[in-house]
């Protein structure tokens, strides 16, 4: 049990890492150790000492910058969906795979040293690019499982913004159901008409427009908001169910169901930015990345 | 109790055609991607501008050649390297050996962008690719064929090895010198190795001993009774011839009595004798002539003999000898070169152990590799580096530049305008 020991078996089909990355990793481990020992024949009889200058120096070299244009392919593969250009979840184990093995390249590449201004700045780029991606690797292996079972209302990330309006919609209408319109005008006609049956439930309005409108409509919950923790959220739904007649009691229980699927969806939008933020700093460093690693390679070449 | 939804009821709230609406994480994604790597080129552009060619260098250029460190074109061809022409435009040097059977390429020991260090610095890896298995194109060679580095392969000394004798013809007894309370001028005296041993204005070699500094205190070159108080020059034995003449002349000249008192063989014990048996006393003066002929081989006899026959080597005839070379080495080791001022922490006696010992001449008080070894090793901690001790070149590298360059051309790498008064050459084969 290479990746998750004592998982269980349907449980390690949904990881990241799963068993169908065995051979991916026996390749790399493989590949690690026949080019360490090359390595090491290399550094103990090169005069002048490993270098990127020297033939087995451009070898790694070369062979790192080719696996790096391998990674950066994943995300051109991923806009073309539709091209028959192999699995997705396979270029995607290559590409965790062949991204580890850039490591030790690009080590035996300069020799385990760094000088000169330009290899300095790659050597920083592939760095960050590196930590970033076993950082995004760790996260995509344990924050999906997290989702799953702590936001059950999960929606697409991009729709979130849209569902919230769905939320504020459905939970304006459950109030104005119970308490007459929301509009003061309008109010004032309807208790004019009807002024025994809303009044009984002004609590729940005055509730609605003070707490839940403002929760559910914010753009980001701000954490110290009482219905933002739900213990607290669930007491002063408790006092609320006392303030109220029995007839509107289920709608207070909706506006709680609604303001926890509020909680929900900004607890998705957190995870969704720790989950995908590392691809703020992964895909665009990776791309600088190739630009200057190009130029390095064209002028070491040339000269 | 959150309130369950279908799959259906979930799908149906979401926009069908989300995907073509901007976003503002797509938005921010798309731009970092186009922005990375235009800022990163951007960088390496204002990078270039301030720097120089220096920001695609994987390190930084050695000190002698900082000057140049502005522009590759200097010292590389595009898609050649750096071929030796370019470094024998400036540098004028010999190969190693006639016969050796491989030449290395300047770079292929000289190796830049590694540090600030001399480029001279060279491994001994660079040396024993060939002396760990030395052949050459001339059959065998003289030097050991296996050395790989001081510590392993390396022969003992030649002058030691083959037991060599110092080739000096000057006597000297060190042992007799290092004694304590020796009689000097001002009296007692204690030697001590740097009484007598100078090193030069390198520290790294000891000077020759002179006479003058070194040994005339203690051994004046006197002509004893006849001239008392004159000290004869350390000079070329018909300087000395010249300088006794003149001086027995001048005294004759001053003191004609003495021509009476030689007939009279002024020796009082001769007269004395004459007494005894009743002869007379002579006569007649014996001639300027004939005293100074006597007085001269008197004193250049005991002169030649105790005085410069005290050190020096006499041959030829007993009454004008010549004095033979001293031939001192002023060097022991002919491949390899020495630095006692690196040294100077020790006693002189901690390498040349028997300096104080040694009674003859022809003693080789030399130290043995394996003094060196007890430091120079790779467990004594000192550096045992073939080029400590070795060059490679066979003399001494020289700059073609020498005077005919200005600053700016200099600065600027105007080598074109230099190569026309001076083409480059092929390195220049030791004799």
């Amino acid at each position: 049990m290479l990746f998750w020991p004592g998982a269980l078996p349907a449980r390690r089909k949904t990881l990241l890492l799963n068993e169908k990355h065995k051979p991916w990793a026996t390749g790399a481990i493989l590949f690690t150790f026949f080019s360490s020992v090359g390595y090491g024949i290399y550094a103990g009889s090169a005069l002048n000492g490993p270098t990127g200058g020297t033939l087995p120096g451009l070898i790694y070299g070369g062979l790192a910058y080719l696996m790096m244009f391998y990674c950066a392919l994943l995300g051109v593969r991923r806009r073309l969906p539709a091209w028959s250009l192999g699995r997705m979840s396979g270029w995607l184990r290559g590409h965790i795979w062949i991204g580890l093995l850039t490591l030790p390249m690009v080590l035996f590449h300069g020799g385990f040293s760094v000088q000169g201004t330009l290899s300095t700045a790659l050597i920083w780029l592939y760095g960050i690019v590196m930590v970033s991606g076993v950082l995004g690797l760790a996260l995509q292996q344990a924050l999906p499982r997290m989702m799953t079972h702590q936001i059950e209302m999960e929606t697409i990330y991009e729709q979130i913004p849209h569902i919230i309006d769905q939320l504020r919609s459905e939970a304006e209408k459950l109030v104005e159901k119970a308490c007459g319109p929301l509009d003061p005008e309008k109010r004032a006609k309807a208790e004019e008409a009807e002024s025994n049956r809303f009044k009984s439930a002004e609590a729940l309005r005055d509730f609605y427009e003070r707490r839940i409108d403002g929760f559910i409509t914010s753009e980001r919950l701000p954490p110290e908001a009482d219905l933002s923790i739900p213990a607290r959220s669930h007491a002063l739904f408790g006092h609320l169910r006392k303030l109220v007649p029995p007839e509107v009691q289920e709608t207070v229980t909706k506006l709680e169901d609604i303001c926890d699927e509020r909680r929900q969806l900004e607890l998705q939008i957190k995870l969704h930015h720790l989950l995908h933020g590392w691809l703020f700093l992964h895909t665009p460093l990776s791309l600088a990345l190739l630009l200057l690693g190009a130029t390095h390679a064209l002028v070491s070449l040339v000269y | 109790m959150p309130r369950q939804r279908t799959t259906k009821a979930i799908a149906q709230r979401i926009e069908l055609d989300y995907l073509k609406k901007s976003h503002p994480f797509r938005s921010a994604m798309f731009w970092s991607v186009v922005l990375a790597p235009i800022l990163a080129a951007l960088w390496l552009a204002a990078v270039w501008s301030s720097q120089g060619d220096r920001v695609f260098q994987s390190g930084p250029v050695s000190e002698k050649h900082a000057l140049f460190a502005d522009d590759c074109l200097q010292c590389h061809v595009p898609w050649e390297g750096t071929p030796d022409t370019k470094c024998l435009r400036c540098h004028t040097v010999e190969i190693h050996q006639p016969v050796e059977r491989f030449t290395p390429s300047c770079v292929g020991c000289h190796f830049e962008h590694k540090d600030r260090s001399l480029l001279s610095k060279t491994s001994d890896r660079h040396c024993a690719q060939c002396h760990k298995d030395l052949k050459t194109t001339g059959g065998a060679s003289e030097f050991d064929d296996s050395i790989v580095s001081f510590d392993s392969g390396h022969p003992q000394f030649d002058v030691i090895a083959e037991n060599r004798s110092d080739p000096g013809s000057l006597a000297l007894n060190h042992a007799a010198h290092m004694k304590p309370g020796l009689e000097g001028k001002d009296g007692k005296v204690t030697l001590r190795c740097e009484s007598c041993h100078v090193a030069d204005s390198s520290g790294g070699y000891m000077l020759p001993v002179s006479y003058e500094k070194h040994c005339k205190d203690c051994h004046p070159l006197e002509l004893g009774m006849i001239l008392p108080g004159e000290v004869v020059p350390h000079e070329e034995i018909q300087v000395v011839d010249g300088f006794v003449r003149g001086r027995l002349a001048r005294l004759v000249a001053e003191k004609p009595e003495l021509l009476q008192q030689a007939a009279g063989d002024g020796d009082g014990n001769s007269r004395r004798r004459r007494r005894r048996r009743g002869q007379s006393e002579p006569e007649t003066a014996v001639t300027t002539d004939a005293w100074l002929k006597q007085q001269i081989s008197g004193v250049e006899a005991i002169l030649w003999k105790k005085g410069c026959g005290t050190c020096h080597d006499l041959v030829g005839k007993p009454e004008l000898p010549l004095i033979s070379p001293t031939k001192v080495p002023d060097r022991w080791f002919g491949h390899a070169f020495f630095a006692h001022k690196s040294h100077r922490a020790l006693t002189c006696t901690a390498c040349h152990t028997e300096a104080g010992t040694s009674k003859k001449s022809s003693d080789v008080l030399l130290a043995p590799i394996q003094t060196c070894l007890t430091c120079h090793s790779k467990t004594g901690g000192a550096q045992s580096a073939c080029s400590q001790c070795h060059t490679y070149h066979r003399r001494p590298d020289v700059i073609r530049l020498e005077g005919t360059m200005g600053i700016n051309p200099l600065r600027v790498g105007k080598w074109d305008e230099f190569d026309q008064s001076a083409p480059a050459e092929a390195p220049v084969t030791g004799p």
